[in-house]
C-alpha cells in the first residue's frame, strides 16, 4: 500500500509525456489525470488517517540515498487539496483554452506542475526538495508565459529570474547542510542539527529563498504581475497552490529541521513581516483596478496570515493549544486555497465573457453572470473570514491563541486586515449590484462553469461546517513534528 | 428524543431550503416562488408552535455540532429565544405576503426572495444560538444576507447606503468578534445560561471584564443603532419597504438589541453586571440614544428617514430596560422587543404603501392621504400612537413596565424624565403626520396614482399586512394580562433571570 | 352579571357605534351611544363592579356613590350635546370625522368615570384627551389649528405627568386599584405629579392658558362637554387618587389653595375684557374650577374638613356642569334661532351660575360657606372672602356674557327643535338640583352681593363709559400664552442657529464616513518601484543579512 505515495508524482509525469505525444486528446487526458489524482489523494488521506504516518524509500536504497517520500496528516490533506484544485482548474481549462493554439502547450506543462507540487509535498529529502522546487518554478514560468500579450511575457521573465535566484540560494543552503552533516534526509537531519554558525547561515538562506518564492512582504513584488497576467487556471494554481506549497516547505524546515535553532525573536520577525503583508496587500488590493490584480494582492495579504500563524506556532510549547493552532493553520491554508482558486477561476470567466476584468466597469455583472457572482461572493466570504467559512474558524483560533499569549498586535492586525478585505471584496460585489453601463452587448450565461462554484462551496460550507475531522486527523496522526 | 435534536435545525431549514431553491428559480416562475415562500413561512410557524409548546412543557431542544475544538455550533431553545423566534416567524410570514405584493412586476425577484429567506434564517439562528460563538456566527451571516437586500434597487444611493450599512456592521461585527474571542479565552465556551455564567468562574479580572463588555456592546450597538453607531440606519432607508420593515422590526436592529440582552443577562448575568458597574454606562448610552434619535427624527421630511430615526430611539428602550437592575425593567425591555417590532413594521408597511400606491415619500406630501387610503392610514395611526405610548396600543405596556422598573431600581429620577421626553418628542414628530393625513385636504393630484380600479385602496397583499400587524399591536396591548400572552412569557423569563 | 355588562357597555357602546356613525349621515348614533351611560347611572347599585383580569393589565370597573353623580351629569351632558350635534352638524365631509372623535371622547370620558384601576383610568383619560383634539380643530381655520396645537401639547404633557404619577403610585402600593388607606404616605413627587397632571385638565392658573383658546375654538357642543364633563375628570382623579381626609399634605394643599384663589381673583378682569361670549364663559370656568380647586386644597390641608368639603365639591361640580353646559349650548341656540326669547331663557343658567337664591349655584355656595365657617380654620376663613369675590365677580361676568350674546349674529337653522328640547331638559335638571336639599332656605346666601353686582352691571350697560370700553380686548384669550410663545420662538431661533452650526460640525466628525475613503483605483506605485533590478538586489541582500544577523545574535 505504501507504494501509493509515489503515484501523485509519477502519474502526472507520465501523463504529461502522453499529452505531449497525443495532442488530439489532451483535454481528456488532463481531466482523467486530475480525477485519478483526486482518488489517489483521498486514498492517501484514508491511509494516513487509518495507519498513521507513511514513508517510503524508492529504489530499494537505504534512507539517505534513495528518494524518500513521507506523508503525515498535514501532507495528506495538502495533497488532497492540491488534487481537488488541480481537478477544478483542469475542467475549467478545457473550456478556457478551447479553440486556442496554446491548448496543446498548456496540458503537458500543467501536468508537470502538478507533479512538482506533489513531489514538493511528499519529499523527505532536501535535494529532492530542491529538484521539485526547480521543476515547480520552471513549469510555473512556462505556464505564465502562455498568457496573452507582452505583459505576460515580461512577468514570466521576471518570475524566471527571481525563481532561479531563489532556487540557487536554496541549493547553496542544501550544500552547506550536506557539507556539515553529511546527509540530506530530513528525518535524520532533524535529530542531528545543532546550533552553530553553519546551521544559522543555512537557516537564513533557506528562509530568505523561500520567502522570495512564496512572496512574503517585502519580497512580494513579482507576484501581482505574474498572477494577474497568467491564464486564469494557471493563476488559480499559482495563487492557491504554488505559493502555498512553498510555505509548506518553509514550515516543514522550521518545525521539523531547525526547531532547536529557532528563537522567539526570529519567529516574531516573520510574524511582523506577515502583519505588514496583510496590511500592505490589502491596501493595494483596495486600490487595484483589475479583478485579477485584486485577487493577486489578496493572495499577498492572505499569505501574511499564514506567517502570523507560523510565528505563533513555532514559539508555542507542545500541547493541546499548539495542536489547535496547527489545525487552524492548516484550515486557513485550505480555505484560502479553495477560495482563491474559485476567485481566479471566476475572474477568468468574467474576463472571457465580458472581454475585460476592470472592476469599475463590472456593473450589471450580477444579472449577466449570476453563477459566477455567486462563486465570487462565496469566495469573498471565505477570504474575508466571515462565517460560515473555514477561515473564520481559523482566524478565531488565531486570535484566541494570540490573546492568550498576549500578542495584541496579532489581534489588531487580523481585525484590521479582515476589515480591509471587506472593503476590497465588497467594492467588487457592490459594482456587481450597480446597474450595467450597457456598453458591451448583453451577456447571457448559458452553460455556467461550475468549478469555481464548487471550489467556493468547499471553502465556505464544507470547511466551515465540517472541518472538525481535520483536527482529529492531526491529533491522531501527528505531523509537522508536533 | 430525536425530534428534540432536530427541531431547531428544522426551523432553520424551513427558511433556508426555500431560499436556496428560490435562487435557482427563473424570474418568470412567480407562482412556484410564491408557493415556496409561503409554504416555508407557514411551515416555520407550525414548527415554532411545536417548539413553544415544548419549551412550555420543559422539553429541551438542542442541536450541537462541533466545528472545531472548543467551538461548537449550539442551537438551543430557551424561553428568551422562543420569544424572539416567534416574533420573527410571525412577522416574516406577514412580510413575505407584503413583499410578494410589493415587488410584483419588479426585476430580480428570485435574488430578492432568496436573500430574504436567508436573512430570516440568520435571524432565527441568532435567536436560537446557544452560545456566544454561534451568536456571532449568525450575527455575521445576517449582515451578509441583508446587504444584497439593501442594495437591491441598484441605484447609486442604494449602493451607497448598502456600503455604509456594510461598513458599520462589519466593523461592529469585528469588534464583537474580538470581544467574544477574548472572553472565550478567559472563560471557556460561553454557553448562555439564565442568570449568567461569569460570576461562577473564578479568577477573572474585573477590569478586563469591563473592557470586554465594552467591546461586546460596541459590536452589538452598531446593529442596535446606539448613538454614535447609528449612522447606517437612516442611510439604509433606500432599501425597498419590506426590507426596511424587516430590518427595523425583526432582523438587524433587533439582532443587536437581542444580543445586548443575551450578553447582559445570559453571559454576564444581570446582577454581576451591576456589581461590575456596567449597567450605568449602558443605561446612559441608551438614554442618550433615545433622546437623540427622537430629536433627529423631528427634522426629517422623508417619511422613511423619520421612521428610521424613530427606530434608533425606540430600540434603545430595550437596551434601557436591560440596563436597569430589576425584574420589572427586564419585563419592560423584553416586551418592547415584541412591541417595537409590531408597531414599527406596521409603520413601514404603511410608508411603503404610500410610496407604492400614491408615490408619496415625504411627510409634506401626505396631506389628506387618510381619506384616500383609510385602511393604511388607520394602521399607521395605531402604530404611531403606540410609539407615543398611548394606551391601549402595545407601546404603553412597555413604557409602563420600564417606568415601574426604574422606580423599583431607584433610577426613576433619570429614567422617567427620559421616557417622558421621548414620548413628547415622539408625539411631536408623529402627530403632525397624523394631522396632515387626516385633517388636511387632499391635493388635486397625487405624485403617482397606480392604484387599480379594485374595491380596495391598494392591492390586497399590500393592505392586509399592515392592518394585521396593527391589529396585533393593539391586541398585544389589550390582552397583555391575558393568560398565555407574551407578557406572561416575558415575566417568566424575567423571573428566571433573577435568582 | 347585568351590572358588569352595563359597566362595560357604557363605554364600549360609543366605541362600537363608531363604524356606524362614520358611515353617511347618521346623527342618531351619538345620541344612542350616550344612553347606556345614563341608564347605568340611574340603575346600577352602589358598589357595582366588574373585573376583567385579562384585559390590559387587569381591568377593574365600578361605580360608587360619588362617581354615580359624575356619571349621571356627564351622560346627560353628552346626550344633550349629541342631540345638539344632530341638529347643527352640516353633513359635509368633516361631519363623519367630528362624530368619530365625539364618540371616542365620549367613550374615554365614561371610561375615566368608571375605571377604577390605574390603567383603565389612564386609558380613558388619554383617549378622551386625544380625541378632543379632533373636536377642537373641527373648524379647520388657523385659529382652531393653533388652539388645537396648544391643547394637544398641554394634554400630552398632562398625560405624561399622570403616567409618571401612576407609575409611582403602583410601585408604592403594589396594586392597580389602590384604596384610600393604601394611598396614604405618598412621597412629594407622587402627590405633586398627580396634582400637576390634573391641574392641566382642570385649567388651574399657570397651566390654564390652553383652556380659553380651546373653548373658543371648539364648536359649541364640544365646548359644552369639555367644560361640563371633561374638565370634571380632573376632580374625579384627585378625589380618587389623593389621600383626602386620610392624610394632611399641607404644602400641596396650600399650593392648590393659592392657585385656586388667584384664579378666582384674576378671571374677573380677564373675563370682562373678552369680546367673544365663549371666552367669557371660559374664564368663568377657570374661576369656578379655581374655587373647587381651592376647596380641595383646603381638604388636603385639613383632613378633618375633607368629608364635608368633598361633598360640597361634588355638588358644586354637578351644578357647574349643568349650568355651564346649558350656557355654552345656549350660545348655539341663540345663534340658530331668530326669536328673541331664547336670549331671555339664557338668564336662568346665568343666574344659577351667579349664585342667585333658590338656584343650584346658590345652594352650592351656601353649603360651601357653611362647611368653611364650621371648620373655622385660618385658610377656611380666607376662603370665605374668596366666596365674596366670586359672588361679585360672577354676576359681572354673566352680565358681560349676556351682553355679548345679544350681539352675536343670528344664523337660523331648520332643526333647531333638536337643540331646544334637550337644552330645556338640561336647564330643568339644573333648576331641580336644589331640590335634593330639604331646606331650600339654605340657598339664600347673601343675595346682596349679587344684587350690588347686578346694579353695577346695569349702570355700566346704561352709560357705557368710554374709559372702560378702551380695555376691551386688552387681554387676548389664552393671556399668558402670548408673551410665553413669543419668547419661546426667540429661544428656538437662537438654539436652531447654534444647533445647525454644531450639527454640521458633528456630522463632519461622524465616525466611519466610508464615502471618504476613495475606493477608486489608482496607479500602482509604492513598492513596485523596487522591482528595478538594482533595487531588488539590494533589498534581497539586506533581508538576508538582517536575518543572518538575527539568527546569530539570538
Amino acid at each position: 500500500m505504501t507504494s501509493l505515495l509515489i503515484l501523485p508524482v509519477a502519474l502526472p509525469l507520465l501523463m504529461s509525456l502522453l499529452a505531449l505525444i497525443w495532442p488530439a486528446r489532451v483535454n481528456q487526458i488532463g481531466v482523467a489525470t486530475g480525477l485519478l489524482i483526486v482518488l489517489i489523494g483521498s486514498a492517501i488521506v484514508a491511509l494516513v488517517a487509518g495507519n498513521g504516518v507513511q514513508s517510503q524509500v524508492l529504489g530499494g536504497w537505504q534512507a539517505g540515498l534513495g528518494i524518500a517520500l513521507y506523508a503525515d496528516g498535514l501532507t495528506a490533506v495538502m495533497l488532497l487539496m492540491s488534487a481537488l484544485i488541480g481537478l477544478a482548474a483542469s475542467t475549467f481549462a478545457c473550456r478556457y483554452f478551447a479553440g486556442k493554439p496554446t491548448l496543446v502547450q498548456f496540458w503537458p506543462l500543467w501536468l508537470l506542475l502538478q507533479a512538482a507540487i506533489s513531489a514538493l509535498l511528499l519529499s523527505a529529502d532536501l535535494f529532492n526538495l530542491y529538484v521539485a522546487l526547480e521543476l515547480l518554478g520552471l513549469s510555473a514560468v512556462a505556464l505564465t508565459a502562455l498568457g496573452s500579450g507582452r505583459a505576460a511575457l515580461k512577468a514570466a521573465v521576471d518570475y524566471l529570474l527571481l525563481g532561479l535566484v531563489g532556487s540557487l540560494v536554496f541549493l547553496a543552503a542544501v550544500v552547506l547542510i550536506y557539507a556539515r552533516y553529511g546527509t540530506l534526509d530530513m528525518l535524520l537531519l532533524g535529530a542531528m542539527l545543532q546550533a552553530e554558525p553553519i546551521t544559522w547561515v543555512a537557516l537564513a538562506l533557506f528562509t530568505t529563498s523561500l520567502m522570495l518564492k512564496c512572496a512574503l512582504f517585502p519580497l512580494h513584488f513579482w507576484l501581482p504581475a505574474v498572477h494577474a497576467n497568467a491564464p486564469a487556471p494557471v493563476s488559480a494554481a499559482l495563487s492557491a497552490l504554488v505559493v502555498k506549497v512553498v510555505f509548506y516547505l518553509l514550515l516543514r524546515l522550521w518545525v521539523d529541521l531547525f526547531a532547536p535553532v529557532i528563537t522567539p525573536a526570529l519567529a516574531s520577525v516573520l510574524g511582523v513581516l506577515g502583519a505588514a503583508a496583510i496590511l500592505w496587500g490589502s491596501f493595494c488590493a483596495i486600490r487595484a483596478e483589475r479583478l485579477k490584480l485584486l485577487a493577486a494582492y489578496s493572495t499577498i495579504a492572505q499569505l501574511g496570515y499564514l506567517f502570523l500563524f507560523f510565528s505563533l506556532l513555532v514559539v508555542m510549547p507542545e500541547g493541546a493549544q499548539r495542536q489547535l493552532l496547527y489545525g487552524a493553520l492548516l484550515l486557513f491554508a485550505l480555505t484560502h486555497g479553495f477560495a482563491k482558486s474559485a476567485l481566479f477561476l471566476a475572474a477568468g470567466e468574467v474576463q472571457q465573457r465580458l472581454g475585460h476584468d476592470r472592476i469599475a466597469e463590472l456593473g450589471g455583472f450580477a444579472r449577466a453572470l449570476p453563477t459566477t457572482l455567486f462563486a465570487t461572493a462565496l469566495a469573498g466570504i471565505a477570504l474575508i473570514g466571515l462565517p460560515p467559512s473555514g477561515s473564520f474558524l481559523a482566524k478565531w483560533q488565531l486570535m484566541a491563541q494570540a490573546l492568550s499569549l498576549g500578542h495584541w498586535y496579532v489581534v489588531l492586525v487580523v481585525a484590521l486586515g479582515s476589515l480591509l478585505a471587506c472593503i476590497y471584496l465588497f467594492r467588487l460585489l457592490g459594482c456587481a449590484f450597480s446597474p450595467g453601463l450597457d456598453k458591451a452587448p448583453p451577456v447571457v450565461e448559458r452553460r455556467a462553469q461550475l468549478s469555481p462554484v464548487m471550489m467556493a462551496l468547499i471553502a465556505t460550507i464544507v470547511l466551515g461546517l465540517g472541518s472538525h475531522p481535520l483536527w482529529q486527523l492531526l491529533a491522531d496522526v501527528g505531523g509537522g513534528g508536533v | 428524543m430525536m425530534l428534540n435534536q432536530w427541531l431547531p435545525l428544522l426551523i432553520l431549514a424551513s427558511s433556508l431550503v426555500p431560499g436556496l431553491l428560490i435562487f435557482y428559480l427563473s424570474e418568470r416562475r412567480s407562482g412556484l416562488r410564491t408557493w415556496l415562500n409561503m409554504s416555508g413561512a407557514v411551515l416555520k410557524l407550525l414548527l415554532v408552535g411545536v417548539m413553544i409548546w415544548g419549551v412550555f412543557h420543559e422539553q429541551v431542544y438542542e442541536s450541537r455540532w462541533t466545528l472545531a475544538p472548543g467551538l461548537e455550533l449550539v442551537l438551543h431553545a430557551d424561553a428568551l429565544s422562543v420569544l424572539f423566534v416567534t416574533l420573527s416567524t410571525v412577522l416574516w410570514l406577514v412580510t413575505t405576503v407584503y413583499a410578494i405584493g410589493y415587488l410584483e412586476r419588479s426585476p430580480c425577484r428570485s435574488r430578492f426572495f432568496g436573500f430574504f429567506c436567508l436573512c430570516v434564517t440568520a435571524t432565527v439562528g441568532l435567536a436560537l444560538a446557544g452560545n456566544l460563538f454561534t451568536f456571532v456566527l449568525f450575527y455575521e451571516a445576517l449582515t451578509l444576507a441583508t446587504y444584497p437586500l439593501v442594495a437591491h434597487k441598484g441605484t447609486p444611493e442604494a449602493v451607497r447606503g448598502a456600503r455604509t450599512y456594510l461598513a458599520y456592521t462589519l466593523g461592529g461585527g469585528m469588534v464583537l468578534l474580538v470581544g467574544t474571542i477574548w472572553l472565550q479565552t478567559l472563560a471557556g465556551p460561553l454557553e448562555f445560561a439564565q442568570g449568567g455564567i461569569l460570576e461562577s468562574i473564578p479568577g477573572l479580572d474585573p477590569t478586563t471584564l469591563r473592557w470586554i463588555f465594552l467591546l461586546l456592546i460596541v459590536g452589538l450597538g452598531v446593529k442596535a443603532a446606539l448613538v454614535p453607531l447609528h449612522g447606517w440606519l437612516p442611510q439604509a432607508m433606500v432599501a425597498p419597504a419590506p426590507v426596511s420593515a424587516l430590518l427595523h422590526a425583526v432582523a438587524v436592529v433587533k439582532a443587536g438589541a437581542f444580543g445586548i440582552v443575551r450578553v447582559v443577562y445570559d453571559v454576564y448575568g444581570i446582577e454581576f453586571s451591576a456589581s461590575l458597574g456596567l449597567l450605568g454606562p449602558l443605561g446612559a448610552a441608551a438614554a442618550l440614544t433615545i433622546v437623540y434619535g427622537s430629536v433627529r427624527a423631528l427634522s426629517q421630511d422623508n417619511l422613511k428617514t423619520r421612521l428610521a430615526y424613530s427606530t434608533v430611539s425606540q430600540v434603545s428602550y430595550i437596551a434601557l430596560g436591560t440596563a436597569i437592575l430589576g425584574p420589572l425593567a427586564t419585563v419592560g425591555g423584553l416586551v418592547h422587543l415584541v412591541h417595537q417590532g409590531l408597531m414599527k413594521i406596521t409603520l413601514f408597511f404603511a410608508a411603503g404603501n404610500y410610496a407604492e400606491t400614491l408615490g408619496i415619500h415625504r411627510v409634506s406630501e401626505m396631506d389628506g392621504v387618510g381619506r384616500r387610503m383609510p385602511g393604511t392610514t388607520l394602521a399607521f395611526t395605531v402604530g404611531a400612537l403606540g410609539m407615543i405610548g398611548v394606551p391601549p396600543v402595545a407601546g404603553f405596556i412597555s413604557k409602563w413596565f420600564l417606568a415601574l422598573g426604574s422606580v423599583e431600581a431607584g433610577a426613576a429620577a433619570w429614567v422617567i424624565p427620559v421616557l417622558m421626553i421621548s414620548s413628547l418628542l415622539n408625539a411631536l414628530y408623529f402627530l403632525p403626520i397624523l394631522y396632515r393625513a387626516w385633517f388636511k385636504p387632499a391635493p388635486e393630484e397625487w405624485p403617482l396614482d397606480s392604484s387599480a380600479a379594485g374595491p380596495l385602496e391598494t392591492a390586497g397583499a399590500l393592505l392586509w399586512p399592515p392592518v394585521a400587524t396593527a391589529v396585533l399591536a393593539l391586541a398585544a396591548g389589550l390582552l397583555a394580562a391575558a393568560p398565555f400572552s407574551h407578557l406572561e412569557w416575558v415575566q417568566l423569563i424575567a423571573a428566571r433571570e433573577y435568582r | 352579571m347585568m351590572n358588569g355588562i352595563l359597566l362595560l357597555a357604557l363605554w364600549l357602546v360609543p366605541l362600537l357605534l363608531v363604524p356606524l356613525a362614520i358611515r353617511g349621515n347618521s346623527g342618531v348614533w351619538p345620541i344612542l351611544a350616550a344612553l347606556p351611560a345614563l341608564v347605568a347611572a340611574l340603575l346600577l347599585p352602589d358598589g357595582a363592579q366588574i373585573e376583567i383580569p385579562w384585559l390590559l393589565l387587569g381591568v377593574q370597573l365600578g361605580l360608587d356613590a360619588q362617581s354615580r353623580i359624575f356619571l349621571l351629569i356627564a351622560a346627560l351632558l353628552w346626550l344633550v350635546a349629541a342631540c345638539y350635534v344632530r341638529a347643527w352638524l352640516v353633513d359635509d365631509r368633516t361631519a363623519r370625522r367630528f362624530r368619530l372623535f365625539f364618540l371616542l371622547a365620549m367613550s374615554g370620558n365614561f371610561g375615566v368615570i368608571v375605571g377604577q384601576d390605574l390603567v383603565s383610568f389612564y386609558l380613558g383619560f388619554s383617549v378622551m384627551g386625544l380625541a378632543t383634539y379632533g373636536l377642537v380643530v373641527h373648524g379647520g381655520q388657523p385659529q382652531q389649528r393653533w388652539a388645537g396645537k396648544v391643547y394637544l401639547a398641554m394634554t400630552l404633557l398632562g398625560e405624561l405627568v399622570l403616567f409618571a404619577a401612576f407609575v409611582l403610585i403602583y410601585q408604592r402600593t403594589g396594586t392597580l386599584a389602590p384604596d384610600m388607606e393604601q394611598l396614604v404616605g405618598g412621597g412629594p413627587w407622587e402627590v405633586g405629579l398627580l396634582i400637576l397632571a390634573f391641574a392641566i385638565k382642570a385649567g388651574v392658573v399657570g397651566v390654564h392658558f390652553w383652556l380659553p383658546l380651546a373653548y373658543v375654538a371648539a364648536p359649541v357642543p364640544a365646548t359644552a362637554v369639555m367644560s361640563g364633563a371633561m374638565s370634571k375628570t380632573a376632580l374625579i382623579g384627585w378625589l380618587r387618587f389623593l389621600p383626602l381626609g386620610q392624610q394632611a399634605i399641607p404644602e400641596w394643599g396650600a399650593g392648590l389653595l393659592i392657585a385656586g384663589s388667584v384664579a378666582v381673583l384674576l378671571v374677573i378682569p380677564a373675563g370682562l375684557v373678552q369680546r367673544d361670549p365663549k371666552a367669557v364663559l371660559a374664564y368663568s370656568s377657570i374661576g369656578k374650577m379655581g374655587l373647587m380647586v381651592a376647596a380641595l386644597g383646603l381638604a388636603l390641608r385639613e383632613p378633618t374638613l375633607a368629608g364635608g368639603l368633598i361633598a360640597v365639591v361634588v355638588l358644586f361640580a354637578a351644578h357647574h356642569s349643568l349650568a355651564k353646559g346649558a350656557l355654552f349650548l345656549g350660545i348655539g341656540l341663540v345663534k340658530n334661532t331668530l326669536s328673541r326669547w331664547t336670549l331671555w331663557l339664557m338668564v336662568l343658567p346665568a343666574l344659577a351660575l351667579a349664585g342667585a337664591p333658590f338656584t343650584s349655584g346658590g345652594l352650592a355656595k351656601a353649603q360651601l360657606s357653611e362647611v368653611l365657617s364650621e371648620g373655622d380654620v385660618l385658610w377656611g376663613n380666607g376662603m370665605l372672602w374668596l366666596l365674596v369675590v366670586a359672588a361679585i365677580g360672577t354676576p359681572l361676568l354673566m352680565a358681560r356674557f349676556l351682553y355679548l350674546l345679544n350681539c352675536v349674529p343670528r344664523n337660523p337653522i331648520a332643526r333647531s327643535r333638536w337643540q331646544l328640547v334637550p337644552w330645556l331638559i338640561l336647564v330643568t335638571m339644573m333648576l331641580l338640583l336644589p331640590l335634593i336639599e330639604d331646606d331650600l332656605s339654605d340657598s339664600l346666601s347673601d343675595p346682596w352681593w349679587l344684587l350690588s353686582a347686578l346694579v353695577v352691571a346695569a349702570v355700566v350697560w346704561w352709560r357705557c363709559p368710554d374709559p372702560l370700553a378702551r380695555w376691551v380686548g386688552a387681554i387676548p384669550p389664552g393671556d399668558v400664552l402670548v408673551p410665553l410663545y413669543c419668547g419661546w420662538q426667540k429661544v428656538v431661533e437662537l438654539v436652531k442657529g447654534r444647533a445647525q452650526v454644531a450639527g454640521n460640525r458633528l456630522s463632519r466628525m461622524s465616525i466611519l464616513k466610508m464615502e471618504r475613503i476613495q475606493l477608486k483605483g489608482g496607479r500602482l506605485r509604492g513598492l513596485l518601484l523596487l522591482a528595478g533590478r538594482a533595487g531588488f538586489g539590494s533589498l534581497w541582500l539586506g533581508v538576508t543579512l538582517i536575518f543572518l544577523l538575527l539568527t546569530v545574535w539570538s
